[in-house]
């Protein structure tokens, strides 16, 4: 099985993220850049299906800036097979369509069984990558995913449809899909893998190709929306102390105030 | 000169706070409160091959220079976290590598890069010997085609975490010497089977910090000779050989220490709001914190150094030991700074600086007490006449 995974890089999650000058922008400088989490589990569920069929390959696809490639070389250091970075002129600006557009010309190319994304980036919260790449290529898109494996049956080596584990309300549900398919990623059966010291040091052997966006032949006029203003959220305000020492009248004093001030109750 | 970090390098930094991240502070807590070994982290690090790092290629490991070793050992301890319980794992072997036999090379190097085999103790130090090892009174008394050892360690650390411990052992009187540099011996001890025939009793020994120190009296403990390394007699050579790697890293852990304790009071003096402003306002409270940063740096740049030295294979003696020096004496600093930007808090376990603080005391007195640096800096760097 042939298994692609989209991986966004996006600011680490551990990082405190600042708004720019412009307003409208996140200060770049400070910034520790890492794989989204979300992809990050799909590199994880691509991988678990490595470990159980070694035949299985992994190609992992970032589009962006070119510091990406770091997160590419931490992508094979887990044990992906290879990896391809879309760069270039404009690869930074391209809208969730344009990105969609573009990685499906790098999955007609590279014809996988499985495409995997994350549920949505962790920067914009969009969600509309896979779903759209899916629309590219007019393949099957199934959401919430959070395991999958070939379907039983068929020659040896051959996908005879993929089996998808999918989460929903109160347990789970089992769907078969023909291949090929795109899935977008809930989150793996294991936590991903950290890259281990083998697998760094066999990782900077391999070559990353570069693919220039503008080749890809996305038509340039895709209607596009804009960030206009950015706001950090309000602080925080300060905490209520309720001093009174009895503890009957404390308690009554505060379910008043839960329903009457914060009206949760 | 370049400074900068390579690829790899910031490769290397960036998995191993990847991994340090899934054992968090609260980790590490409950694992002092219990005096528990961190079997679970060891284990990630085992399985991920930091472990292994130093070893070669042709055995299983990842031949990575000391520069590399190092940083490990520092993101670890920068993490909040002790690699103490697991570094010996990285770096014993190179007694074996430098002088072991090639069947025993064979024999152990590849099981210790997979971490199949711990060998991680070393039982150098005596009741009666300590920075004087030439003293040790440990005898393996030659009995025909193997060794009969008699004696007492202490102090030696993991030895109930370990398979196998490096002994440093005497096969000739003190008195019949007239090299007192000669006349001990390195062998490799299987624990697990004295263990087993009552040959070697290991004693845990409770200290300050979450430390697996131990005791072990070596009662009629045969050893084969074939588990002798290299030449009877020049034991001490031999472990002076490894001193200088077990001091560039423990200077690096001592970096990290200095690191977290450093962040930790940095952000708490920014937050912490006293007499309407934040603490960090005060010249008192910010100049340590700065200083202690600055002192780090410093040490930091000596210990790569060290490190450049030896992966190029120069003499390093001075730069490795005045490494561990000053790296050890401003991680102190960073925790006492810490400490006193915490004020009361600094002492609550929930906080970790006072588990940290015991940790990195012990760096000041092992693996060599920083007055014994000194002294061998003022007789051997400095020409001064010997002061012990």
């Amino acid at each position: 099985m042939k298994i692609l995974v989209c991986a966004k890089q996006t600011p680490d999650s551990t990082v405190r993220v600042k708004v720019a000058p412009d307003g409208r922008s996140v200060d770049a400088a400070q910034i520790t850049w890492a794989v989204s989490p979300y992809d990050e589990y799909a590199v994880e569920m691509a991988l678990e299906r490595k470990d159980a069929d070694a035949s299985t390959t992994v190609a992992v696809v970032s589009l962006g800036a070119a510091r990406a490639k770091d997160s590419l070389r931490q992508a094979l250091a887990m044990g992906c097979d290879e990896a391809i970075l879309v760069s270039g002129p404009g690869a930074e600006a391209l809208e969730g369509l344009g990105v969609a557009k573009a990685l499906a010309a790098v999955a007609q190319e590279a014809k996988p069984d499985v495409v995997l994304c994350g549920r949505q980036a962790s920067d914009d919260d969009q969600g509309l990558v896979g779903a759209a790449l899916a629309e590219a290529l007019g393949w099957p898109h199934v959401a919430t995913v959070t395991k999958f494996a070939p379907a039983d049956g068929g020659p040896a080596g051959s996908v005879n449809g993929i089996d998808v584990w999918k989460e929903v309300e109160g347990g789970h549900e089992v769907w078969r899909a023909p291949g090929p398919v795109v899935l977008t990623v809930q989150k793996s059966e294991k936590e991903p893998r950290y890259p281990s010291l083998p697998g760094i040091m066999k990782a900077k052997k391999k070559e990353i190709p570069e693919k220039d966006v503008a080749s890809l032949g996305i038509g340039a006029s895709l209607p596009k929306p804009e960030i206009v203003k950015m706001e950090p959220p309000a602080a925080r305000g300060g905490g209520k102390i309720m001093k009174d020492g009895d503890a009957k009248r404390t308690a009554q004093e505060l379910a008043r105030l839960l329903r009457e001030e914060a009206k949760v109750l | 000169m370049d400074f900068s970090l390579s690829e790899d390098q910031r490769a290397i930094r960036e998995a191993v706070r990847e991994l340090c991240a899934r054992f968090p502070d609260a980790y590490w807590r409950a694992l002092d409160e219990r005096s528990e070994y961190p079997t679970d982290f060891v284990k990630a690090l085992t399985d991920a091959g930091w472990l292994g790092a130093l070893i070669p290629r042709r055995y299983g490991g990842s031949e990575l220079p000391v520069a590399d070793g190092a940083a490990i050992l520092e993101e670890i301890n920068a993490s909040g976290g002790n690699a103490a319980a697991a570094h010996a794992q990285m770096y014993t072997m190179g007694t074996v590598l430098r002088h072991g036999s090639d069947s025993q090379k064979e024999r152990y190097l590849p099981r210790i890069a997979t971490g199949e085999v711990r060998l991680q103790a070393f039982g150098v130090t005596e009741p009666d010997a300590g920075s004087e090892t030439t003293r040790i009174k440990t005898t393996a008394v030659k009995s025909g085609d193997r060794y009969v050892v008699n004696g007492q360690k202490v102090f030696i650390s993991r030895a109930q975490h370990s398979d196998l411990m490096l002994l440093l052992a005497r096969t000739t009187p003190y008195d019949d010497l007239e090299d007192k540099t000669r006349g001990l011996s390195v062998f490799i001890v299987d624990l697990r089977k004295g263990v087993e025939s009552g040959q070697v009793e290991i004693r845990p020994l409770a200290t300050m910090m979450n430390h697996h120190s131990t005791t072990i009296f070596l009662r009629d403990l045969e050893i084969p000779e074939r588990d002798r390394i290299g030449e009877e007699g020049m034991g001490f050579r031999y472990i002076i050989d490894s001193w200088n790697v077990e001091r560039i890293l423990i200077a690096s852990e001592s970096i990290g220490d200095g690191r977290w304790f450093v962040e930790r009071a940095s952000r708490y003096a920014t937050e912490r709001t006293v007499f309407g402003r934040p603490i960090g306002a005060n010249q008192g409270v910010q100049f340590p914190v700065a200083q202690a940063h600055a002192d780090l740096q410093a040490a930091t740049l000596l210990r790569d150094k060290a490190a450049w030295l030896f992966d190029r294979g120069e003499k390093c003696g001075a730069e490795a030991n005045m490494a561990k020096l000053v790296a050890s004496q401003a991680a102190w600093a960073a925790a006492n700074a810490c400490i006193d930007t915490h004020g009361g808090y600094g002492f609550a376990k929930d906080f970790d600086v006072e588990r940290k603080f015991r940790e990195t005391r012990l760096l000041m007195v092992a693996p060599i007490s920083n007055n014994l640096v000194l002294a061998y800096v003022g007789q051997h760097v400095l020409g001064m006449p010997r002061s012990y």
